[in-house]
């Protein structure tokens, strides 16, 4: 493996999410988390080399709102910026990708978008193709709902194993003070509440939530500046599937799969179960089982420990999910986990999902030391 | 750090439903097989490499991006690869009002499947059920994936293996669709966000509030919780004149939908005194070619009572007459 630049997460900040905040726009609730993302790092904006946001403008119905987002986040004099209209996780990687390149040495990252304005069904109805797919209705729970029945069939996987994942899940985010489901339910208990699209219940689904969040990242030499404990990235990358849902088998993510082999090469990495905590985009339970086998990880094994905050189950704000795992391996690697802290935390993987049934994914594995001397 | 002094403001919102139609082009393969469904009432599909048989076709494989080979016929009966039993439809996104289902079927002959409805017999759907296509009757079908208006359980065994048997194309439809209509329906529910609820009830009082940059001490209008320039808070929120200068403006020769006003009209940038941004303004009450940069103008409200807290409380800016501003007094207020 090549050497490569030693990149490391250095600050992360989260506005804790909530169903609707109703006194913000999402630009609005964005400011506070880039000062305070770049007051716990300890520097002014002045200092911040290259910015990146992800986030969709039919999310709150503003065209063109990325643009005023760009107000907030601190872009005079005339910054370096991108902007994707994906996970802002995935605008993370871009930032890492522009770290390599040598362009730039700090980057803060934004995810933003009020989820409470627009109605994300009927909107990500419109990320599919206008003739097959999108024209008979087609939305993400439905769609998730089609990949977990797959999933089922072919597994052998039970509404009872779903509902173990949920529980799981919940009784995790409760120790999560920015979680958005903080009551922790039973699997009886999920087990009990109705189908939205079967086979998905109300208790394997997140609500609908918003927040903003701000991650910095730092290569070597400012990183040390920046952060008591780094979380150097030892490895990361990202893939795509077709378009077509029916074109592909569902049951497996094979986007997932090669992702995390990639990442895992560069990382050096043998397997998944050897780090010691994973932070999985998965929105419902049958995307963490097919993740988990796409991965490598054991569901049931009491290490790596997988979501300790609770994961997208108990908050999913759209377009900053994934970035919020990364943000949460950081604080799993910087001693900033509070609660949910897992002992000893050395090494950990963040995974990120963009589009319908995992169609995008982007997997990080992060350490506590530098990746290359 | 961006907390406001000022005491909490009820919400403001405001609902909107965003609707625009698109009249998407088909292109000559998905044309050709909505043709199909409309004409002959035949499921066509493409033979593609590395995918098989893929229905429905999109004319180049979605692995390797090469183009499609033949056109084969397809049975109108399949097996569901995966099922969504939704319980509570949503109104203009789903097809149907009561609960139902949406399938991925793989036709018998294709290797890909295609993701449709099913709209009875819910309780004994599962993957591995048997459905056939359920037509819409003719004169009905107007070339859309919606033709075949849902599919339905038939009651046979799952097979063991995959029906093979696409049959190339003998008789192609006669006329390809050009297009299809989506007509996009969204619903919104806005929050204005507390410092642009302030600013527009204070116009109810004819007030008009900009922010102070906490840094620079330049007043934004409308007020903004930061100066995009300093990146520094601007929470303290200011009082600003009615009164302004004209920092720029044009001449509108054209009718705006929506905008009842007789051409031509000027439409001007202007900076009212005490703010440092300008806002848009319509300047009435003289003659367009008398507008000039520099020019004092102040704001004509809507008369007591009929101020609602939104932009046209203030219906215009008119001349003061009194002597024009300095360049050097607005140059950096544009």
């Amino acid at each position: 493996m090549t050497k490569l630049r030693n990149v490391a997460v250095v600050g992360f900040a989260q506005a804790p999410i909530v169903a609707r905040d109703e006194h913000h726009t999402a630009q609005e609730m964005l400011y506070p988390q880039v000062r305070r993302a770049l007051a716990d790092c300890g520097v002014e904006r002045s200092e911040i080399d290259y910015q990146v946001a992800g986030s969709a403008d039919y999310i709150d119905g503003r065209p063109f709102g990325f643009v005023s987002a760009l107000d907030v986040m601190g872009a005079w004099p005339p910054a370096q910026d991108l902007h994707l209209e994906m996970d802002a996780a995935f605008a993370a990687y871009y930032a890492w990708l522009r770290m390599q390149a040598g362009d730039c040495d700090t980057a803060i990252v934004c995810g933003y978008g009020k989820a409470s304005e627009g109605e994300p069904r009927r909107i990500l109805n419109l990320q599919l193709d206008p003739y097959y797919q999108a024209a008979i209705g087609l939305d993400p729970v439905s769609t998730a709902a089609l990949q977990a029945s797959q999933y089922m069939a072919r597994s052998g996987a039970d509404d009872r194993d779903l509902a173990a994942v949920a529980a799981r899940n919940r009784a995790a985010g409760a120790r999560n003070p920015e979680a958005q489901v903080r009551a922790g339910a039973s699997a009886d208990e999920l087990l009990a509440t109705p189908w939205v699209v079967a086979p998905l219940r109300q208790g394997y689904l997140p609500p609908l939530g918003e927040s903003a969040v701000c991650l910095v990242l730092a290569a070597e030499g400012k990183a040390e500046t920046m952060c008591d404990r780094p979380a150097w990235i030892h490895g990361v990358d990202q893939r795509i599937e077709l378009q077509t849902l029916g074109a592909r088998d569902l049951s497996r993510s094979v986007g997932a799969k090669l992702a995390a082999e990639k990442a895992f090469a560069m990382a050096g990495l043998e397997s998944a179960g050897a780090v010691d905590v994973v932070e999985l985009s998965a929105a419902n339970p049958a995307e963490e089982l097919i993740l988990c086998e796409a991965l490598g990880l054991d569901a049931q094994a009491s290490r790596p420990v997988i979501n300790p905050s609770g994961g997208p189950l108990t908050g999913n704000p759209l377009m900053m999910t994934g970035l919020i795992r990364l943000g949460e391996a950081f604080r799993q690697l910087s001693g900033r986990a509070g609660a949910r802290a897992v002992d000893g935390a050395k090494r950990a993987i963040a995974h990120a999902t963009s589009g319908h049934c995992l169609q995008q994914n982007a997997v990080f594995v992060l350490g506590s030391d530098r990746r290359w001397s | 750090m961006s907390a406001s002094p000022e005491p909490a403001i009820a919400p403001l919102r405001q609902d909107l439903v965003s609707e625009f139609p698109y009249k998407h082009s088909t292109g000559e393969v998905i044309g050709r097989f909505l043709a199909g469904l409309k004409e002959q009432k035949r499921i066509w599909g493409q033979r593609v490499a590395g995918q098989g048989v893929v229905v429905p076709p999109f004319g180049y494989s979605e692995i390797d991006g090469s183009a499609a080979g033949e056109w084969v016929e397809v049975k109108s009966t399949g097996t569901v690869t995966a099922v969504a039993v939704v319980q509570q439809p949503i109104e203009r996104l789903h097809p149907f009002a009561e609960p139902f289902a949406f399938v991925l079927v793989r036709l018998d002959g294709a290797d890909t499947a295609m993701a449709h409805v099913v709209k009875d017999d819910l309780a004994r759907l599962r993957v591995g059920s048997r459905v056939a296509a359920v037509w819409k009757p003719d004169g009905e079908r107007e070339g859309s994936v919606r033709d075949i208006s849902c599919f339905r359980v038939t009651g046979e065994p799952t097979p063991k293996a995959i029906a093979a048997g696409a049959e190339p194309m003998n008789e192609p439809p006669k006329e390809p669709v050009k297009y299809v209509q989506t007509d996009v329906h969204l619903p919104y529910h806005y929050v204005a966000g507390d410092h642009r609820a302030r600013y527009l009830q204070a116009l109810k009082d004819k007030r008009i509030l900009g922010s102070k940059c906490s840094q620079t001490g330049r007043v934004l209008l409308p007020p903004m919780i930061n100066s995009a320039e300093s990146f520094a808070p601007a929470d303290q929120f200011v009082d600003v004149s009615d009164k302004g200068v004209v920092t720029t403006f044009c001449i509108v020769n054209i009718p705006v939908i929506g905008r009842n006003l007789e051409i031509p009209y000027v439409a001007a940038s202007v900076a009212l005194d005490g703010a440092d941004l300008s806002i848009f303004a319509l300047i009435q009450e003289c003659k367009p070619e008398e507008v000039r940069m520099g020019m004092r103008v102040e704001a004509v409200w809507k008369p007591d009572g009929e101020r609602q807290g939104d932009h046209e409380d203030i219906l215009y800016f008119r001349p003061t007459g009194e002597p024009d501003a300095p360049a050097e007094s607005y140059i950096n207020r544009l």
